[in-house]
C-alpha cells in the first residue's frame, strides 16, 4: 500500500497520457481482432446439411420401389413394372404423402419407346406445390428450388397389355 | 541483466505488464468460452440425425416386408478433445411421430428448439406408432402394419409374408376340426365357439388340429392351392402368436408333407367338394405346450391380423 502510494505520486504524467493513447489503440485493434476471430470461427462452422439431392434419390427410389404405383400380385411387387391404373396423382399422394407438401413434388411422364410419345397424362406427386414450383427452379438462396431429372426404363401394363416405355421423373426439391 | 534496467523505468512499465497481463488473461478466457460454446452446439448433430432417421424411414417404407435397423448415434462416445475440453457428451431424445423425427438436445423439457425432418407416410399399409428414446443406440422396426421406434430389437420369429390380404372377416367363415384323439376334438369345439364371431358366408380357412406326445407343435400350411403364401402367412401370423404367449416354446411352421394323407378325417374335408374352404392349416400341438384358450386367442388374434 505504502509502495503504492509512493509509486502514484511518482509516476510521470506524461507518460500516463501516452501509455492511454497507446493503450487506446491497442485495446482498438484488440477488439477487431477478436471480432475477425469470431467471424471467422463462425464462417467456418458448418451447421447445415444439403439434404437435397438424397431428398430426391429418396423419392424417386420410393417410386420406383414400392408399391405405390408399380405392377403387383398378391404378395409381389415389380418394380420397373408400372400399372397404369395406379399412375395418376391421386394414388401417389395417398401412398406418398408427405405431412408438408413443400417438402418434395414429383412430375411422373411415360414416354411410348415405339413412337416417343406420351400414351398417359403425367402423375404428379404434390401437383399444386410442382406448379408453384416452376416459378422458382434454378433461382439461388433460400427460397429457391432445384430441379432433379431422372429417367428410367420401364414396362407399363394396362389389364393384360404391356409395352415398353421410359419413365421421366422430375423431381423438384426446395433449397432451404 | 535485470540490475542494469533503470528502475524508473520499470516502474513505468509494471502497470502497463498487469494490465496486459489482464487482457490477456480475457481474451483467453473469451475465446475458451466461445469456442467451447461452439462445440457444445449441438444443432448440427441434431439436424443431422434427424435427417437421417426420416430418410432412411422413407425407405424403410418402400419395402412391403418386415424390416429392422440398428442405429448407433454418431460422436456420442466422448474423446479426447471432448475430455480436455469439458465438452458435454452428446445426449438425444428422439420422437418419432406420425410424420416426423423429432431430435431433442439431452430431453424434450430442456430443449426448446428441436430440429426435424419429415418423411413420407404410407397409411395404406404403415401404422406409424408413435415413440420416443433417450438411448444412444436405437433401432426402427417395421413389423406388419406397425412402424416404431425403439431403444434394441431382436425379431422374435422370421417375417411373415406380406401378401395384401385385407378382408371382411364379418363374411367369411373360418372351423376347427380334430383330427385324432379326444383332446384334440375338445380343442376343435373350443376354438369354433371362438370363431362363431366372424361370417357364415364365405368358406375360408379349415384348421386342422392334432395332438403328438413327442413332435414339437407344428403348423402346416396348405401347398395345395394356386398361391400357398397366403395359407403361409396364417402359420406364420399363428406361430408368431403363440410366441407372444409362450415366447420359449419350440414351434415349427412349414408346408405341408403330407404326413396325415392317411387321416381319413383330414384327406375328406381338405378336398371336400360339398363344403371347399379357400386353404386350410393343420396345428400340431406337442401335448401339454398350450392351453385351448390360449390357441383360441392365437387364432382369433391371427385372422384379426391377417384380414386388417
Amino acid at each position: 500500500m505504502k509502495y503504492t502510494q509512493k509509486y502514484i505520486k511518482n509516476l510521470n504524467k506524461k507518460g500516463q497520457v501516452q501509455y492511454f493513447l497507446e493503450s487506446a489503440f491497442r485495446i482498438g485493434f484488440l477488439m477487431v481482432a477478436l471480432l475477425a476471430f469470431f467471424l471467422l470461427v463462425n464462417f467456418y462452422i458448418v451447421n447445415r446439411i444439403d439434404t437435397n439431392r438424397l431428398q430426391a434419390e429418396v423419392t424417386a427410389n420410393r417410386i420406383i420401389y414400392s408399391d405405390a404405383i408399380m405392377w403387383q400380385d398378391n404378395s409381389r411387387v415389380y418394380p420397373g413394372i408400372i400399372d397404369i391404373n395406379k399412375f395418376n396423382d391421386d394414388t401417389l399422394g395417398r401412398r406418398i404423402d408427405y405431412a408438408t407438401k413443400s417438402h418434395a413434388a414429383a412430375q411422373l411422364k411415360i414416354i411410348d419407346n415405339k413412337d416417343g410419345t406420351e400414351k398417359y397424362p403425367p402423375a404428379y406427386l404434390n401437383k399444386a406445390q410442382y406448379e408453384n414450383f416452376q416459378a422458382i427452379i434454378g433461382k439461388e438462396g433460400k427460397g429457391s428450388a432445384t430441379m432433379y431429372t431422372k429417367d428410367y426404363p420401364i414396362t407399363y401394363r394396362n389389364g393384360d397389355e404391356s409395352n415398353y416405355g421410359t419413365l421421366i421423373m422430375n423431381i423438384i426439391i426446395p433449397n432451404s | 541483466m535485470l540490475r542494469r534496467w533503470g528502475k524508473r523505468g520499470l516502474e513505468d512499465k509494471i502497470p502497463f505488464i498487469i494490465w496486459e497481463i489482464i487482457v490477456i488473461l480475457m481474451v483467453v478466457i473469451a475465446l475458451t468460452v466461445s469456442v467451447r460454446g461452439i462445440a457444445n452446439n449441438t444443432t448440427y448433430w441434431k439436424k443431422y440425425h434427424s435427417a437421417d432417421l426420416a430418410l432412411m424411414t422413407d425407405l424403410i417404407l418402400t419395402s412391403q416386408g418386415d424390416f429392422n435397423i440398428n442405429y448407433n448415434l454418431k460422436e456420442i462416445e466422448p474423446n479426447i478433445v471432448s475430455k480436455t475440453f469439458r465438452i458435454d457428451p452428446l445426449s438425444f431424445q428422439i420422437f418419432l411421430r406420425d410424420d416426423a423425427y423429432f431430435v431433442y438436445d439431452k430431453s424434450i423439457d430442456d430443449d426448446r428448439f428441436p430440429q426435424s425432418y419429415i418423411f413420407a407416410r404410407d397409411p395404406a399399409r404403415t401404422d406409424v406408432i408413435v415413440s420416443n428414446t433417450t438411448n444412444s443406440y436405437i433401432t426402427i422396426h417395421k413389423q406388419g402394419r406397425s412402424l416404431s421406434l425403439g431403444e434394441y430389437y431382436t425379431l422374435p420369429i422370421a417375417s411373415c409374408p406380406s401378401d395384401i390380404t385385407t378382408g371382411d372377416t364379418t363374411l367369411k367363415h373360418f372351423e376347427a376340426l380334430g383330427l385324432s384323439d379326444a383332446t384334440a376334438k375338445n380343442y376343435g369345439d373350443y376354438i369354433n365357439t371362438v370363431l362363431h364371431r366372424y361370417g357364415n358366408t364365405e368358406h375360408e380357412m379349415l384348421v386342422f388340429l392334432t395332438e403328438d406326445a413327442v413332435q414339437p407343435t407344428t403348423v402346416y400350411y396348405d401347398t395345395d392351392i394356386s398361391n400357398p403364401t397366403k395359407s403361409d402367412k396364417m402359420a406364420c401370423l399363428i406361430k408368431k402368436q403363440i410366441l407372444q404367449k409362450y415366447p420359449d416354446m419350440n414351434i415349427v411352421e412349414k408346408p405341408y408333407d403330407n404326413s396325415f394323407d392317411s387321416n381319413t378325417i383330414f384327406t375328406n374335408n381338405k378336398n371336400n367338394q360339398n363344403n371347399p374352404y379357400n386353404y386350410w392349416i393343420i396345428i400340431q400341438i406337442k401335448k401339454g405346450d398350450i392351453s385351448d384358450k390360449d390357441l383360441a386367442e392365437s387364432i382369433v388374434n391371427a385372422i384379426d391380423e391377417y384380414y386388417k
